[in-house]
């Protein structure tokens, strides 16, 4: 096989990437501090950027490229766009956490650009063994940035039960690819599974093979019942990181859900038979809302009620994912769109999270973050405008990417249901948000506030806090692109 | 001899893996019965492979291991990691983390 | 010539139940020693039978693979670490959540008796009961694997170097000595 110079461009991002880690990984060893290094892969993921923007331009028809294993269409290109942002939001509130807490090392840097290429590929992948390299990629950075703070005991066990039971869904990802390669007579692209899953449909094996491969990828956003190990790999991973786990990794693996779904296992017979996917995945929907937000409920950890938060937060996505198999029309676009708003305003939170500690008082509990208004009201003013997005309170971004998904999901009757329990957990979930708000505001300070300067998170939280506001008052354009530019037609 | 008798060897391994995982509480066979699943995994597809005359599954396979390999590395990086503070490579000890 | 055929395929299903117990028997021992050499040594067992078990099945290139680097280099890592980790466990069953574990236990059980008695019930099936090695030259050899690799895979093999990258860089950074001064140095 020849290789085309314009298959190779049009990886272009993912190869800059991951070029720039490897070029980080050097430049630490060679250079005298850390900075070369972290400025390194901050530009790379700035040229990244441009390199997708460049893309966009040129992407009017999409065909699979390298040999069925990737396509580079406009979804990947947006899910590219939203993971190089998380990255370079992660570098930037990386590195000043990491030098206030004294653990900084190199490698951190170039481990987060690996788990964006990981997450890169995801999104590209349509083909199985693209999908499982990508996403064991993204793992195994992911373990690795957990583990990485390693004064920390509890990084080092929140890893452990992550890798656990992630290298657990590997086995189920692997083997639910065995099954499908027989049972469809030898295909494992997506093109080749849906031109066959008509046939195949009747045979169990297969839908075996299918649902073990949406099991591994059940474990991978953490929904129930495979969550059990988010709570812990969030808490005990250091600040940013837990910030790119909840929101750069969990949009790839949804991404990689959406296009997996949506082409590979599209057929109806598959779909929306009686134990169809559509089904079980609403009964999983709605288990892993009301429990992510029933636990958050409990916590006094903020890392820790995040973590659940989070957790709910799939449940509100596998509902566009739900909607997306009843072929409802406007299903991908506003899981893009609510992917994008969660994105942002995740990696705000967990800024201001990271901002708050300094070296000997982390500040994880609720109640002490009680007094901030009085000495950092714009802090304040910004982590109340991202927790009311998380909530879905208007006018945020967070309000709009869950109006639009249960939106399009209600246009199928079937998923009345599951729109109206999520509507009632969003209610629910205000008050723990709120309890955070409250502390801010209405408390009196236990001890005086001294989070230290750092230019970069301080950027981080203003870009994030304009994104989710712009696409509260102003969502129009972002969801015109998305339902213009973003639809694939399968 | 036929295929079955090789997807049934795989699928029992598999699910003494899978057995391994959740109940074992010593985190080194846990890892082990991860391996233990993946290489069911790995026979499972070159059965097939065979019955359906086509190299695909080796490749896929081939990739399978090279993974696995990476995955128990990292792995035993991260149990040598806990046990040079805790002491323990118990599951039940390791639980500094609830909440 | 029937004769011949009768016992060659007499021959072929004795080595396939040698091999198929020496999997199973390995993985049942392995996943119930107390002692963590114990286990490890009933899965390099296990890997070995399963070794030729892909051997009988025409995968050559993959049986050599499997004892050089499972068999091999994996479980000589996993030896290393469960002689600098080696504790005997009093009671080797988790406790934590134990009704959870057993239940999901026992419904993965259920599943795999559900799964095994389609599998026999419906073995007629072309796909199940094929057994002949097909008429495809060098099936299973490395040239036969290297050539899909180097040209329909070639993305996938570009991109596992990455992860095997990632797992060298993770295993250094996890395990190196960390130095207590105070410069921003090392972690």
């Amino acid at each position: 096989m020849t290789i085309a110079a314009a298959q190779i461009v049009a990886l272009s991002p993912l190869l800059m990437i991951t070029g720039v880690g490897c070029l980080a990984l050097l430049l630490d060893t060679m250079a005298k501090g850390r900075a070369p290094a972290l400025w390194l892969a901050q530009l790379g993921c700035v040229a990244a950027l441009l390199a997708v923007a460049n893309q966009w331009m040129g992407s009017g028809s999409s065909q699979p490229i390298w040999s069925g294993m990737l396509i580079v269409d406009r979804m990947a290109l947006f899910l590219d766009g939203v993971l190089i942002i998380a990255a370079l939001a992660t570098l930037l509130v990386a590195a000043p956490f990491m030098r206030e807490h004294e653990f900084e090392h190199g490698e951190h840097y170039a481990l987060v650009l690996f788990a964006t290429a990981g997450g890169m590929t995801v999104v590209h992948a349509t083909h199985l063994l693209s999908l499982l390299i990508g996403i064991e990629t993204m793992s195994l950075a992911a373990y690795l940035l957990v583990a990485s703070w390693r004064r920390q005991p509890a990084g080092a066990e929140g890893a452990l039960k992550y890798l656990l039971l992630g290298a657990f869904a590997a086995g189920f990802l692997v083997y639910g690819t065995a099954l499908v390669y027989g049972t469809t007579g030898g295909e494992m692209s997506y093109a080749g599974i849906a031109a066959r899953a008509a046939r195949a449909a009747d045979n169990p094996l297969f839908i075996m093979g299918a649902y073990f491969l949406l099991t591994g990828m059940l474990f991978k956003i953490a929904a129930v019942p495979f969550h059990m190990w988010a709570p812990d790999a969030y808490e005990g991973a250091p600040t940013p990181v837990t910030g790119l786990m909840a929101s750069g990794i969990k949009v790839a693996a949804v991404g990689g859900l959406v296009r997996l779904l949506g082409s590979a296992f599209a057929n109806p017979g598959l779909a929306l038979g009686h134990a169809g996917w559509v089904r079980v995945l609403g009964g999983i929907a709605f288990a892993t809302m009301t429990w992510g937000n029933l636990a958050a409920l409990r916590q006094e950890n903020v890392k820790r009620m995040l973590a659940y938060s989070s957790i709910a937060h799939a449940g509100y996505l596998m509902i566009g994912l739900v909607a997306l198999g009843q072929k409802v029309d406007g299903a991908q676009p506003a899981l893009l769109v609510y992917l994008a708003a969660y994105a942002a305003t995740t990696l705000g939170v967990f800024t201001v999270v990271a901002w708050v500690g300094r070296r000997d008082d982390e500040r994880l509990l609720i109640r002490d973050w009680a007094g901030m208004a009085r000495t950092r009201p714009a802090v304040a003013l910004a982590m109340t405008v991202l927790l009311l997005s998380l909530a879905g309170v208007p006018p945020t971004g967070g309000f709009f990417g869950k109006f639009y998904v249960f939106r399009a999901a209600m246009q199928s009757p079937d998923l009345a249901w599951l729109v109206v329990a999520a509507v009632l957990n969003s209610l629910v979930s205000v008050y723990y948000y709120l309890r955070i708000v409250v502390a801010m505001y209405f408390r009196d300070p236990v001890r005086p506030w001294q989070p230290f300067p750092s230019v970069g998170m301080a950027i981080v939280l203003f870009v994030t806090v304009v994104v989710v506001l712009a696409l509260g008052v102003v969502p129009r354009p972002v969801v015109e692109l998305a339902a213009g530019g973003l639809v694939t037609h399968w | 001899m036929p295929t079955y008798a090789y997807i049934l060897v795989s699928l029992a391994l598999f699910f003494v893996g899978a057995a391994g995982v959740l109940l074992r509480r010593n985190v080194l066979i846990v890892l082990m019965s991860v391996e233990m699943q993946l290489a069911a995994g790995t026979l499972a597809l070159l059965s097939f492979s065979r019955a359906l005359g086509d190299q695909k599954g080796h490749v896929f396979a081939f990739f399978v291991m090279a993974l696995a390999a990476a995955e128990a590395a990292v792995g035993l990086a991260i149990v040598v990691s806990v046990f040079r503070t805790r002491r323990t490579a118990s599951l039940d000890e390791v639980n500094g983390l609830k909440g | 010539m029937n004769l011949a055929a009768h016992s060659a395929s007499m021959a072929e299903t004795i080595v396939f139940a040698i091999l198929s117990a020496g999997v199973l028997v390995g993985g049942l021992l392995t996943v119930t020693r107390r002692n963590p050499v114990s286990a490890v040594m009933c899965l390099v067992l296990t890997f070995a039978a399963l070794a030729g078990l892909f051997a009988t099945l025409s995968a050559h290139f993959l049986a050599v693979l499997q004892i050089l680097v499972y068999a091999g280099a994996v479980m000589v890592l996993f030896i290393f670490v469960v002689m600098m980790v080696n504790r005997e466990e009093s009671t080797p069953i988790a406790r934590q959540g134990l009704v959870t574990r057993a239940a999901g236990v026992l419904a993965a059980g259920y599943v795999f008796y559900r799964v095994a008695w389609l599998v026999s019930h419906e073995r007629t099936l072309p796909l199940l009961a094929a057994s002949a090695t097909p008429p495809v030259k060098d099936f299973g050899t490395v040239s036969a694997v290297g050539a899909l690799l180097f040209a329909d895979f070639l993305f996938p093999f570009e991109a596992i170097s990455l992860l095997l990258l990632l797992a060298v860089v993770g295993g250094v950074m996890l395990t190196r000595h960390v130095r207590e001064d105070h410069s921003s140095r090392v972690s």
